[in-house]
């Protein structure tokens, strides 16, 4: 389909009606090309507003992501506390309350699939400037290599 | 006539084949680039007909065009990319419109011009008499059946085949033909009453 199609279909249709179907028909076609123009104008930047909001929802997805990840450092981290003050105390002392924060952080995810976590963030901390800033690279990174999807 | 439609065999162009091959090949992000390039004109085109707002066309093209980014991947095939955008464009509108009378029968917001009294969508023109006839045509087409007038701004503006129309509407090509038909005799009818018809009575071909 083309637009000489489309016109000269409209010229046909023009006949007989009783109107100049010359000077309707080139009238109706510029028309149709102003109209295009103002098409052109209106959809300019639309791929950017696309981009943006492709963009912006991955963002969110990776900011939840993020989100959950913090989360389960910081079972992580009680659970390493836990493992401590079981060994310090050698079962003595307040560590049922502390056994339960333990219990569940392994509902969350297993021991040592956080552990594992937990020891790459923490070998890159010791290495890195940027320390414990948990990055949405980081995220993809540590997501990517452990298989965790979160 | 029956108004039974046999959907054709789906045929791509080489762009949507590109945008599927794309796909198949997981440069998903291509995909998208390419198919919302060669659509937008269109959904924009089909949502301003529907909303009759140059910023509500707007923001429905952006999130027509987000919604297939989001869901391309589940694209069956069953139909063309262009009808798939085309059904998506119609119920992204229709669901703005349901919103909007729940909004309005809840008293929430300035539903009132949001609903019955859609802003008009005047197209830039350099000189007034284009503007004016660019006016005129879009009164024209309010008037116009909403079958007739969806048929012919696929037609005539939009530059489809009667086979994709078809296929987009779930119409048969014989009534599609019927409706373009009676369409350009009621736009003629109109124009013949217009202030227009005395500036074209002077060309050479008129009767």
């Amino acid at each position: 389909m083309t637009p000489n199609d489309v016109q000269q279909e409209l010229h046909e249709q023009l006949h007989g009606s009783g109107l100049p179907a010359d000077a309707v028909s080139a009238e109706m076609t510029a028309h149709r090309r102003r109209r295009d123009a103002s098409i052109d104008a209106a959809t300019s930047t639309m791929s950017m507003r696309v981009q943006r909001g492709i963009n912006a929802a991955r963002a969110r997805g990776t900011r939840s992501r993020r989100v959950q990840l913090a989360m389960a450092m910081t079972a992580a981290a009680a659970a390493i506390v836990l493992f401590v003050s079981v060994d310090t105390n050698s079962g003595n002392g307040p560590i049922s309350t502390d056994s339960t924060i333990g219990g569940k952080a392994g509902q969350v995810h297993s021991d040592q699939e956080v552990d594992a976590l937990a020891d790459k963030l923490a070998n890159r901390s010791s290495s890195d400037e940027r320390g414990w800033t948990v990055t949405d690279e980081d995220v993809d990174q540590l997501l990517g290599e452990t298989g965790l999807d979160l | 006539m029956s108004n039974a439609v046999s959907y054709p065999m789906v045929t791509t162009d080489a762009v949507d084949a590109d945008i599927l091959e794309a796909l198949r090949i997981g440069e998903r992000d291509r995909a998208i680039t390419v198919l919302v390039r060669r659509y937008q004109r269109f959904v924009y085109s089909v949502a301003l007909r529907q909303m009759n707002h140059v910023e509500d066309a707007q923001d429905i093209t952006q999130d027509v065009l987000l919604r297939a980014a989001r869901f391309v991947d589940g694209y069956q095939q069953q139909s063309s990319l262009q009808t798939w955008l085309y059904r998506i464009t119609i119920n992204q509108c229709r669901s703005e419109f349901r919103r909007r009378r729940i909004k309005s029968f809840l008293g929430i917001g300035n539903a009132e011009g949001e609903i019955d009294v859609p802003s008009a969508a005047p197209l830039p023109s350099q000189h007034a008499e284009e503007r004016d006839f660019d006016a005129y045509m879009q009164t024209v087409l309010e008037k116009l059946p909403r079958k007739q007038r969806e048929t012919f701004c696929l037609r005539f503006y939009d530059e489809l085949s009667y086979e994709q129309i078809s296929a987009m509407t779930g119409t048969s090509q014989g009534a599609l033909k019927a409706n373009y038909h009676w369409a350009i005799k009621k736009i003629a009818d109109h124009l013949k009453d217009s202030e227009f018809y005395a500036h074209w009575s002077g060309s050479n071909d008129a009767k």
